[in-house]
């Protein structure tokens, strides 16, 4: 059996495609962004809160860790309305996004903050410095570095996870071209361009991340850390 | 850092009774001594006596079961409520701890700043200097440990003395009362720990008041005006150092120091 | 010894490969002989087709169901229905994966080109269904400048686009993968209509009385809902037996009465030539033909139960990908360290691709790309490879972590003994990679079974499609999901438990040695 290929399909739709792409990389955007701020708070949260709190939090981490991003973006989306929360698709799949990267965000900062030798956090509280002021002057400008890669790689994830919100009709690449491939029985041109544009896109974030890692280990290097 | 010997006379530091056990492990057991102004005391004793718990505890850094600890008289760690104690608020510890300052064996100057950064970190942040006084008062201690050149350099790019001699000026910075040292050359090329040593017999000799873990006998025969020998959590013996260092009575101390005779030459030496 | 049998029977694997591709490929033999062969007839379909397919507390029901019993009966073969989300249904057929679609579905012009239909057994027109007391929509015209819905795919919302592309200003239409999520953003409110045909939307109507009504009258021309097949010649004489049999149900009074007891009254369908069908009215019969949705407390315990047989198809896959990933991903570890250029690049490039597309692409191109290559799988061993296919690479990676934290001195002590590569890498390399990469391959599993959760895309019965399905059929959709997402966390939560007792142990096994 002959493998049909034709490229006009994609031509024609290329407006609708290159929609498609501007919303997957805003809705991964935005996605990261709040789920790397969110992730800070709460591991923030977590050295700084009392006990009852500091439980929640982890309770949010292990379920939001625990539990497939489609079911979670199902309950948000259609569960939502049953507690007054209705969202249109587009904001349901980038909170979504967040509260998932979130809960991994969260998980690298803590173990960032955590690798930082304790004795010069017992040096900083000998001198009297407060457990915030520990946090932001010394825990967190040298757990950056150490925990880029890992930011990297979730970001990457994250690119790779805005494919599900086509699920629920957000009109991002997939949606897009799945549509396409339905409505004129074009499978192969356009499941392979899916292929091939997650690809670039991860391979471009990959490559950033490399070279952010570059640029910031070669700041320290200067100044001699 | 003058102090006020003739204003307080009594103990700086206050130790009574203290115990400490690690689950079924007893650190501390009943440890007692009292550190008066301008008072220099090593502690000395083989590893595992429980010499780094009681020096940390000095600073709340450990906590302990029993007993207290006063600091220029105030209980430190814990308030007495309606007779029950409990651990004290972050901001109550940090209160009476303030005039006490404590340099570590491993340094632990913050990596991401340079040595003056690292001295002015604490009058920024905790006494809310200006920048430019706290730098200023920076380099002025940095000048005092012998290191004003070296103020812009990274700690990575600093041998380990000049480490140690920044740590030092980083505790001093805040005018502390009480110096702390927990093994403060332990971790130094034997060539390095002269320069480290320099600065602590110049401290002492201004007047500061200072408790001191050390391997280092020949500076504690000079310096200390107390050796207390620590053993299994106990303080086995205590006084001064030409009285202990000869103190024929004490097995477990002669054992002890046995090491130190035959490698240590100061160790003959009567000095003052 | 053991090398040279293990080169023999990757020969036979190769050989039984092209076999296979060959074989499936042609296609020439009668399918309704196959079918008489085989004694079964599958049929394709979505279950979010009430009151055609749908199932209620996990049994399938409706009036496909009661139809294609009596066809059984008279042709006396077994059916067995596969449920996919409606934009596989098509391509499934195409590609062999089933006889015949039911559906039903609506009889176009542009389907009649591609695919041979049954004689209809409905009628199929298009009509509105709206939220109920919504009196922004009266006519059929109101929902100009609106958002309404439909399935993705179906030539009812082709239809709706072709009518609101007449009506004045911008009306969207949002496309769903099901009809079912369509009505929950309808009743959400976040659309103002669904169009579907009138037999469906009557039926949910006549379920939520209080949250939905229909739109009179249909819209469009009128349309039949008939079954549909492939149109070359082969399955000529299999669409001929079933209109034979539909005649013979019509003659006899049995599909009148189907009609009667899912769409409330008898529906005028052509027979061979005729033309035109009149629209049925109120399916209130429906409701009486018994159970589930609108009820007030559907059956708990029953849904977990349902849940929990879910669970085992996405441990199943789980495990076979987990494993079978494996092997593959040591092959290609080993590839990647190898000192050949081409073996690392080859390997390099199938770790870049498959971890850099998503795995609900993957799916779909597995699912429905696989076909043309004459492969023809159900859906289960699909998305089984598919899975597998992308967890190799994954495990590739943390792998060569291992690999490479081995001792150099190992592998050249080995090789110095003799030790042909084959023996080294699975004695001596796999086990050690195995230990120190332990906590990784843990994490790894867990989020194995999150990702299966994808499946149910390409329409594996798996938690999540059960979780759909219980959604659709009890309009409890944050019950159905909290439940599949509580059965997930108790499976990792094992996992998680599992990986640290293994942990444990070694620790203890390495203190006291």
């Amino acid at each position: 059996m002959s493998i049909p290929f034709d490229v006009a399909i994609l031509t024609d739709a290329l407006p609708a495609i290159a929609r498609g792409l501007a919303i997957t990389i805003g809705v991964w955007i935005t996605g990261a962004v709040s789920g790397l701020g969110l992730g800070l708070v709460v591991a923030g949260a977590q050295m700084l809160t009392g006990r009852w709190v500091r439980l929640g939090l982890r309770a949010y981490i292990e379920v939001f860790r625990g539990t497939p991003f489609l079911v979670q973006l199902f309950i948000l989306y259609y569960g939502g309305p049953s507690v007054g929360l209705k969202l249109p698709p587009l904001a349901a799949g980038i909170l979504a996004l967040g509260l998932y990267g979130g809960a991994y965000f969260s998980e690298a900062f803590r173990s960032g903050f955590e690798s930082i030798p304790p004795g010069q956090l017992e040096a900083a509280q000998c001198l009297g410095l407060s457990r915030l002021q520990i946090i932001v002057r010394i825990q967190f400008p040298q757990m950056l570095v150490i925990v880029l890669p890992a930011l990297t790689n979730l970001i990457i994830v994250l690119c790779k996870e805005t494919a599900v919100l086509s699920v629920v009709t957000v009109p991002e690449l997939t949606f897009v071209l799945t549509g396409i491939g339905t409505e004129k029985f074009a499978f192969v041109e356009t499941l392979l361009t899916l292929c091939v544009c997650y690809w670039l896109l991860v391979e471009l974030a990959s490559r950033l991340g490399l070279m952010v890692e570059h640029r910031v280990s070669r700041f320290l290097e200067l100044s001699g850390s | 850092m003058n102090h006020l010997t003739a204003e307080f006379p009594a103990p700086l530091i206050e130790v009574r009774h203290v115990v400490k056990a690690f689950g079924e492990v007893v650190v501390l057991d009943d440890v007692s001594f009292a550190v008066r102004p301008s008072e220099v005391t090593c502690i000395i004793g083989p590893s595992g006596s429980g010499k780094s718990t009681l020096l940390r505890s000095l600073a709340f850094l450990e906590d302990y079961g029993g007993g207290e600890i006063l600091i220029e008289g105030e209980l430190l760690g814990y308030t007495d409520r309606r007779g029950k104690r409990e651990r004290a608020s972050e901001a109550d510890i940090n209160r009476v701890r303030r005039h006490v300052g404590m340099v570590f064996q491993q340094f632990n100057l913050w990596p991401h700043m340079t040595a003056v950064q690292n001295v002015a970190e604490a009058l920024l942040r905790v006494r809310r200097l200006p920048a430019a006084v706290a730098r200023a008062r920076a380099l002025a201690m940095l000048d005092r440990v012998g290191l004003a050149a070296w103020a812009d350099r990274h700690p990575a790019r600093l041998s380990g003395g000049q480490q140690q001699r920044v740590a030092i000026a980083r505790a001093l910075a805040m005018e502390p009362h009480i110096m702390l040292f927990d093994e403060p050359t332990s971790a130094l090329d034997p060539e390095r720990v002269g320069e480290v040593l320099q600065v602590m017999k110049s401290l002492a000799s201004d007047g500061m008041t200072m408790v001191i873990v050390t391997h280092e006998m020949g500076f504690a025969a000079q310096v200390a005006d107390t050796v207390i020998f620590l053993d299994h959590g106990k303080i086995a013996a205590q006084g001064a150092p030409e009285v202990l260092f000869h103190d024929e009575t004490q097995p477990r101390l002669r054992q002890f120091l046995q090491n130190y005779f035959d490698r240590n030459a100061f160790w003959a030496r009567r000095d003052a | 010894m053991r090398a040279i049998s293990s080169r023999r029977s990757c020969r036979w694997l190769l050989l039984g490969f092209a076999l296979l591709s060959f074989g499936s490929g042609a296609r020439a033999e009668d399918q309704l002989q196959a079918v008489r062969r085989a004694g079964e007839l599958v049929v394709g379909t979505e279950m979010q087709f009430a009151p055609f397919d749908f199932i209620d507390n996990g049994e399938e029901r409706g009036f496909n169901r009661d139809f294609f019993v009596e066809l059984g009966k008279d042709l006396k073969l077994r059916v067995r229905t596969i449920d996919l989300p409606w934009p596989s249904v098509l391509p499934g057929l195409e590609a062999g994966k089933f006889d015949i679609v039911s559906g039903p579905l609506m009889v176009t012009e542009a389907r009649k080109a591609h695919y041979r239909f049954t004689l209809p057994i409905a009628d199929g027109s298009v009509a509105l269904l709206k939220r109920a007391g919504d009196s922004r929509i009266n006519a059929n015209a109101d929902i100009a400048g609106h958002i309404v819905g439909g399935a993705k795919g179906s030539a009812q919302t082709e239809q709706l686009k072709t009518y609101v592309a007449r009506l004045p200003g911008v009306t969207t239409v949002r496309e769903y993968i099901d009809n079912n999520q369509a009505y929950a953003d309808l009743a959400a409110g976040r659309i103002v209509a669904v169009a579907n045909s009138l037999p469906n939307i009557a039926y949910v109507a006549s379920q939520r009385p209080d949250t939905f009504s229909v739109v009179r009258p249909t819209f469009g021309a009128p349309i039949d809902f008939a079954y549909l097949g492939r149109s070359d010649s082969s399955s000529k004489t299999l669409i001929d037996a079933i209109d034979a049999d539909i005649m013979a149900m019509r003659a006899d009074g049995r599909l009148a009465a189907m009609q009667k007891k899912w769409f409330g009254s008898v529906m005028q369908t052509p027979s061979l030539g005729d033309t035109g069908a009149t629209a049925a009215v109120g399916p209130s019969a429906g409701a009486a033909a018994g159970r589930s949705s609108g009820r007030s407390g559907p059956d708990v315990v029953h849904l977990l139960g349902l849940l929990v047989e879910a669970a085992r198809t996405t441990v199943l896959i789980s495990l076979i990908a987990l494993c079978a990933g494996f092997v593959l991903g040591v092959a290609l570890c080993s590839a990647r360290l190898s000192g050949n250029a081409w073996l690392a690049g080859a390997g390099g490039l199938y770790v870049g691709f498959f971890r850099g597309v998503p795995l609900i692409v993957q799916l779909l191109l597995v699912y429905n790309c696989l076909p043309f290559l004459g492969i023809n799988v159900a859906p289960l061993v699909a998305a089984a490879v598919a899975v597998t296919l992308c967890e190799a690479a994954y495990l590739a990676e943390i792998l060569r972590g291992g690999f490479l934290g081995i001792a150099r001195g190992q592998l050249e002590a080995a090789r110095l003994l003799g030790l042909p590569w084959f023996a080294t890498l699975w004695r001596i390399q796999v086990p050690q990679a195995l230990r120190l990469t332990l906590p990784s391959l843990v994490s790894e599993a867990i989020m194995l079974v999150k990702a299966s959760s994808l499946i149910s895309v390409v329409g594996v019965a798996d938690i999540t499609r059960t979780a759909q399905n219980i959604a659709a059929s009890t309009f409890r959709p944050l019950t159905a999901y909290a439940a599949a997402g509580v059965v997930y966390l108790v499976i990792n939560g094992a996992l998680s438990l599992a990986g640290h007792g293994v942990l444990r142990r070694r620790e203890l096994s390495r203190a006291s040695a």
